[in-house]
């Protein structure tokens, strides 16, 4: 009886303990990484509160489902975020200090993407959008080494990854593919920079995640502020840059109840006609002078607005975001075709915007839901996305074709359904589970007197297992991915007219394609911590990217790139190996060599055919050929007598193997320095910061086919800034200024090269940044 | 370990790519010569006559295309070197993609320059290897007189450059410029009307007979104008019944 009874309190105990779980894990400062000792960890919903050590170890003990956990530190902004209690959970959590670091939005991404070691993030970063160095989003990412930008007009670019970017690169936003102009190889991203709250690189393997759409690397973006409870943020933004006479405005707001958080932006902007220090360009070997070094007609507006809504109660989060963009500017006349010399003359107003002009809007809706069971957790991404872009310009037509009654030369309307279903099972002693099915469709129309793309629809379905194994001195990832992609085209055939201008018969101009691919990819990742300061991270990496349609169909000449470009129907899934190691000591220095190699890799190259289509030069086509790449990244961090150092430099080379060349658009090798002292006085309700930054560029002689060198060149950037703080209020006063010493230069990743076009010359600005 | 570390970030700070490019493997232009001579950046033809290009060209592996695009230096373009001194008369355009093989090959076409064409012409010739190489282009500048049809100089409106002139109504317009023909004049048409092609002024000169005719004895009172600019033109005819008109773009206030 004794024995029984004693059976029964003990099942009855191990009942009661069978749902605690403990979280672990280390308070880091943000920029350093430096353990914060003696912070406290609250968790707001079991009240239960316990405070880091002094090297910032924490443990809290509480059911096994999400907790809401608030971290204090003093000088530091609080960070409230959701984390899953399970039996093995360890999360660093990184504040920012609230004194110094300003604007400096960061971080709680360990928390979220706690289920991505299948892919290694380089790097989880948070940079200052006001500090004004960058002039949009793509810029704001090259902040991480390896990463640039490649400027696709005077106030947009794309992020490129160790030289590849494009439909190999994935732009996540909230956990979404943003599926957005892609009917060109590097149409620049439309995401307001002003939304972004955080967002992590990963430069290796990322497509096991997020798709073929993200091969070479991904960029993940969250819109999302942490709030405390019952907290209220506004933020009023106002922004100016002298080189493009911009100014931009933005209202951001804030709310978190207790289970609800509503979170808006709205953001516009105008810009005058570009300035370069040039006095001409060329355009298809025709030399053009300009008038007062402007770019006539490249001026426009742009405005973005986001309203978003996460709930959570216990272990259920709804977040839904409706989010659109906006653009529209004057194309430059070189860009449409082969301009006149009239056409460079302009209006004399730098702001108004004439024939040919653009329009491009992006819109989306998401829902993102997410329930945690004991020991799993299911999350559920859906969205629908609609981009639209619209070239225009004065209607004319070549081969005795009819003159066409609409302005509208480009009409191009892409349509994309999303939905992904995620499952990661915590409750394994030495594994953890993750599972993951994603499927995307599109559609794709065209419209307008010029040609690019054929209408078509495409489909992606992919599945993804992975499995996170603890091996007592480091972690092994392997995850594994198969994607069927199918794609068909429809056909499109040109009308012929004679020399009355009559139609007499039709030519094909792109064919019908009806592909279906299967392909698979992997990944293994080996993680582990040599000594007590330095990490090691290999990943060795099988990436798989089926062509998309623009380089399967495309027959035009592409405006953005000012040439005839041609797909190739007959390419097939692009198959790369990739090797990747990462040694870091405490973020104190990091050094990220890669080797990758692509039996078939797709790239876009001179013909040896000259386009017969009117003012276009050399035709380009897509190809596949064995190609090699390899590079490395490193930085080193050193605070040196209260100057914060940050050294660092990026170098990557690709190699076609058939062709003993460069792979086109492969950025020089590069190296920045930045220095930043702050001051805080006033009982810390002042500072002041400054920080000078210079960056080098290496001349790049790596070229493809008829691809320019470009010489070589340093910039020099300042910022300095000024934050008053009370309480909740504060006020930021931020002027900076880029390439200071007005150097000229050609930035060899922007589509201005191609017109011998230098960048921007000495660009000042101010920020100023209420927040209330 | 540090100092390690400085080393290896101030040599990659340092460091430049040396990697030649590929230049060796480009195409060449060998000789390009008009009507048997030897031209490098500039040559003349006369309306009318026959022009006779030949193109030699070679490849270390094999040719594949040449582009021939000859067009009228209408709104004052240059190619590099190749500048622009003088507008051009007359649409004469010739474009043409040539399939070429072999490692060397010489292209001949011949062409009759239009009895209309004067001024300056570009001739673009471009090359392409099998493997896609591309020539640097060659362009060369083309005067081409014209002995055919009238000639119009204008120096001025009333002492100002047409590009400069700010028109009003009812001021008296004054042409400083001549008109000439070898073969004889019959007469010149003087036109000023809207953008939309609505006719502000018009008037005829009978000149039978003369070889030149003097413009300043033509003046007449402005019109009165909806738009910012005027289209005005100069249309001499000569005895033969070729014609040349001379246009510009003059501003209104």
């Amino acid at each position: 009886m004794i024995n029984r009874l004693l059976l029964l309190m003990l099942t009855l105990a191990s009942f009661s303990s069978a749902g605690q779980c403990v979280v672990s894990g280390h308070i880091l400062d943000a920029k350093t990484m430096v353990p914060l000792p003696y912070a406290t960890v609250i968790d707001l919903d079991t009240e239960a509160q316990t405070a880091a050590d002094d090297k910032g170890f924490f443990q809290l003990e509480g059911s096994c489902s999400s907790h809401t956990i608030q971290v204090h530190f003093i000088g530091y902004q609080s960070l409230v975020d959701s984390v899953a209690f399970s039996t093995d959970a360890h999360y660093d959590l990184v504040l920012v200090q609230s004194t110094v670091a300003i604007n400096e939005v960061t971080i709680s991404g360990a928390v979220r993407n706690s289920i991505l070691p299948f892919v290694p993030m380089e790097k989880l970063l948070a940079t200052s959008f006001s500090s004004g160095l960058n002039q949009h989003a793509a810029a704001l990412f090259s902040a991480v080494e390896g990463v640039s930008s490649i400027n696709t007009g005077t106030n947009s670019g794309q992020p490129s990854i160790r030289g590849l970017f494009g439909s190999r690169v994935g732009i996540i936003v909230d956990g979404i593919p943003q599926q957005n102009q892609q009917w060109g190889i590097d149409h620049g991203l439309d995401i307001d920079p002003w939304l972004i709250q955080q967002y992590a690189v990963h430069k290796t393997g990322a497509g096991l995640l997020f798709g073929p759409s993200a091969s070479s690397g991904a960029i993940e973006v969250e819109t999302t502020p942490n709030l405390e409870r019952n907290e209220t943020k506004w933020s009023l933004i106002g922004r100016g840059l002298s080189a493009t006479q911009m100014g931009e405005g933005a209202l951001t707001f804030a709310k978190r109840w207790k289970h609800l958080q509503v979170f808006a932006v709205g953001s516009a902007r105008t810009y005058a006609d570009y300035q370069v220090p040039a006095n001409d360009f060329t355009y298809l070997d025709r030399t053009f002078e300009l008038q007062n070094g402007r770019l006539v007609n490249t001026s426009g507006t742009s405005n973005g607005q986001q309203i978003a809504a996460l709930w959570e109660k216990e272990t259920r989060t709804v977040q839904i975001n409706l989010r659109r963009s906006h653009q529209a500017f004057g194309i430059f006349p070189g860009i449409f075709g082969i301009p006149s010399t009239d056409d460079l003359l302009g209006d004399g107003d730098s702001r108004e915007t004439a024939l040919p002009r653009m329009t491009s809007t992006h819109s989306i809706a998401s829902i993102r839901l997410e329930e945690l069971f004991a020991h799993s957790k299911l999350e559920i991404n859906a969205a629908v996305q609609l981009s639209e872009r619209a070239e225009r310009g004065e209607a004319h037509a070549h081969n005795n074709a009819p003159l066409p009654a609409s302005n509208l030369a480009l009409g191009l309307s892409l349509r994309t359904l999303f939905f992904d279903v995620n499952w990661t099972e915590f409750d394994l002693k030495k594994y953890r589970v993750y599972l993951k099915a994603q499927a995307e469709l599109q559609n794709s129309s065209s419209e307008g007197w010029e040609f690019l793309i054929s209408d078509y629809r495409g489909a992606n379905f992919g599945l993804m297992a992975g499995v996170k194994m603890d091996l007592g001195e480091g972690h092994l990832n392997l995850g594994v991915r198969a994607d069927l992609n199918e794609l068909e085209v429809l056909p499109f055939e040109e009308q012929i007219y004679n020399g009355d201008g009559v139609a007499a018969g039709s030519a094909m101009r792109s064919p019908e394609i009806h592909k279906q691919f299967l392909a698979w990819g992997a990944n293994a990742n080996y993680t582990a911590k040599i000594g007590q300061t330095t990490d090691v991270q290999a990943i060795l990496a099988r990436s798989v990217r089926s062509p998309n349609a623009y380089e399967s169909a495309a027959n035009g000449v592409h405006h953005g790139t000012f040439r005839h470009e041609k797909g190739n129907a007959e390419l097939t899934p692009e198959v790369g190996y990739v090797f990747d190691v990462q040694v870091s000591k405490r973020k104190n220095w990091l050094v990220n060599p890669f080797f990758g190699y692509y039996a078939n890799f797709i790239y876009l190259a001179p013909s040896a055919q000259f386009s017969t289509l009117p003012e276009a030069g050399q035709l380009y086509q897509f190809m596949q050929s064995e190609v090699m790449r390899y590079g490395a990244e490193i930085v080193f961090e050193k605070t040196f007598r209260k100057w914060d150092i940050e050294v660092g430099g990026a170098y990557v080379n690709g190699l076609v193997l058939d062709e003993g060349t460069a792979l086109p658009w492969t950025p020089p090798f590069n190296a920045s320095t930045e220095i930043k002292r702050s001051w805080s006085f006033k009982n810390n309700e002042h500072s002041l910061f400054m920080a000078p930054m210079l960056e080098a560029f290496a001349k790049q002689n790596q070229v493809f086919r008829n691809e320019d060198p470009t010489p070589g060149y340093q910039l020099l950037n300042f910022s300095i800034g000024y934050v008053i703080s009370k309480g909740a209020n504060s006020i930021e006063m931020i002027a900076f200024a880029t390439n200071l010493m007005n150097r000229t230069y050609i930035d060899h990743m922007s589509r201005y090269k191609i017109l011998n076009l230098t960048e921007v010359g000495r660009n000042v600005g101010i920020t100023i940044n209420y927040k209330f | 370990m540090k100092k390690t570390t400085y080393l290896v970030l101030a040599g990659m700070i340092l460091f430049a790519s040396c990697k030649e490019d590929q230049d060796d493997d480009d195409p060449q232009f060998d000789q390009v010569s008009i009507n048997g001579v030897v031209i490098g950046v500039s040559a003349e033809g006369n309306a009318g006559e026959t022009l006779t290009l030949e193109v030699s060209c070679t490849d270390n592996e094999s040719l594949n295309q040449l582009k021939i695009d000859l067009h009228p230096n209408e709104d004052g373009h240059s190619h590099g070197d190749v500048g622009s001194s003088e507008a051009s008369n007359g649409d004469w355009e010739e474009f043409e993609i040539i399939d070429l093989e072999g490692t060397s090959q010489t292209v001949s076409r011949s062409y009759t320059i239009p009895e209309n064409a004067r001024g300056e012409w570009h001739l673009g010739l471009s090359l392409i290897d099998e493997r896609g190489n591309e020539a640097t282009p060659k362009f060369i500048d083309l005067d081409l007189e014209n002995s055919i049809i009238p000639e119009i100089s204008i120096l001025d409106f009333n002492g100002v450059d047409a590009a400069t002139l700010v028109l009003e109504a009812g001021v008296i317009l004054t042409i400083n410029g001549t008109v000439a023909d070898q073969s004889g004049l019959a007469t010149v048409a003087i036109l000023v009307e809207e953008e939309d092609g609505t006719e502000l002024y018009t008037s005829s000169y009978d000149v039978a007979g003369a070889t030149t005719f003097d413009l300043t004895t033509v003046s007449f009172e402005t019109p009165t104008a909806i738009g910012e600019t005027v289209d005005f033109s100069i249309t001499a005819t000569d005895s033969d019944g070729y014609s040349y008109t001379w246009s510009a773009e003059l501003s209104y206030l």
